[in-house]
């Protein structure tokens, strides 16, 4: 009984296929590579579809939203972390999909408190996401810095 | 409406004596689809990544120069009337500058010695060195020894503490050295017509 139920709940309804974002910084990381005197690249910076999240188990007709936060677990507030959607993904056949004209365009930052993120109705599948760091330096000292992204999503 | 409460605990307990038909009922419930739900987001409503920069170790560092070269000449030259002694006061370089890179994870801190690793400076002359303050750059960057020091074969430091930081790349960045030359005025007798290489290191050290 239990095993039924649970096969059938346990579609996620907002899902992100990549679980990890690391870049290990050494010197062949400095602005100019191996170069003494040099910092380090301030903006660390992901491939425009690194992640897509999926809105899943939804109504074709029911509205939601997606909001972003972050919750450090070793965090430097120096490095600010951003997010935006690179692409509206793909919405199922009758359903709306993203919608563009009051989702968040281009990069937000995350931050510890939740922020409206992605509008739209219905089921849509990868959603492209890309995201950057800023204020990388080497006066920040030398550490594993760590934080997870959360995305949360409301039936509107 | 009591009648009806009735029965339907009836039939629920008429089914509880069934495991099979209480099972298909509870499975049936369960294929109700869940959607979600306006309002606050339920158990499986959110979805997590790891973010993540792991710095690692970084010890860099060279000399940059304002010259052509980071190698260095002084020339003495004979005094211009005799009777005098020799005029070292000139014999000043301050071309050279120290870079450094550094990003500490596993150490408090790095220092830069300096020594003479080949060579010797020639009799009757003694070759000092002086290092400016950090110009340029950012973060924990180290503190120059104070004090004019005199190069030997032993090792001296010359800049302690340097933590996570960068001095920006290139001469006119960093610590600047000052190399002087400096006639002994008591050993005139041991000064000889010669030219002689000397080699100074530089190292970096965790502390």
């Amino acid at each position: 009984m239990f095993l039924l139920t649970g096969i059938h709940t346990s579609g996620q309804v907002v899902r992100s296929q990549v679980t990890e974002w690391t870049e290990i910084l050494d010197a062949s990381s400095l602005s100019t590579p191996n170069e003494a005197g040099s910092d380090l690249n301030p903006t660390l910076e992901t491939v425009a579809n690194y992640n897509q999240l999926d809105i899943n188990n939804v109504k074709n007709t029911q509205n939601w939203r997606v909001t972003v936060s972050k919750l450090d677990i070793n965090w430097t507030p120096l490095f600010v972390p951003y997010i935006q959607r690179t692409s509206i993904g793909v919405p199922c056949g009758s359903c709306t999909g993203v919608n563009v004209g009051t989702s968040v365009m281009g990069y937000m930052p995350i931050t510890d408190l939740e922020q409206d993120f992605i509008y739209g109705t219905g089921k849509v599948n990868d959603i492209d996401l890309q995201f950057r760091i800023e204020g990388i330096t080497l006066a920040v000292k030398a550490d594993y810095y760590r934080t997870t992204v959360v995305f949360t999503l409301y039936g509107d | 409406m009591r009648f009806y409460n009735t029965y339907t605990v009836r039939s629920l307990v008429h089914c509880g004596s069934n495991p099979f038909i209480l099972l298909l009922v509870f499975a049936i419930f369960s294929l109700h689809p869940t959607y979600a739900q306006p309002g606050n987001p339920v158990f499986g409503l959110t979805s997590e990544m790891g973010m993540a920069v792991d710095m690692q170790a970084i010890a860099i560092f060279d000399i940059e120069t304002s010259s052509a070269s980071s190698d260095l000449g002084f020339t003495l030259s004979a005094p211009a009337e005799a009777g005098e002694a020799l005029d070292t006061s000139s014999l000043t370089n301050s071309s050279n500058w120290i870079n450094y890179s550094c990003a500490d994870r596993d150490v408090s801190s790095r220092h830069i010695e300096v020594s003479i690793g080949a060579g010797s400076v020639p009799p009757g002359l003694e070759l000092l060195l002086s290092t400016g303050n950090c110009v340029g750059g950012a973060g924990n960057q180290g503190t120059p020894f104070g004090s004019e020091i005199t190069l030997s074969a032993v090792a001296q430091e010359i800049i302690s503490g340097i933590q996570g930081c960068f001095t920006g790349n290139g001469s006119g960045n960093g610590h600047q050295l000052t190399y002087r030359l400096r006639y002994i005025n008591t050993n005139f007798n041991q000064i000889g017509t010669q030219t002689t290489p000397v080699t100074i290191v530089y190292t970096m050290l965790d502390d």
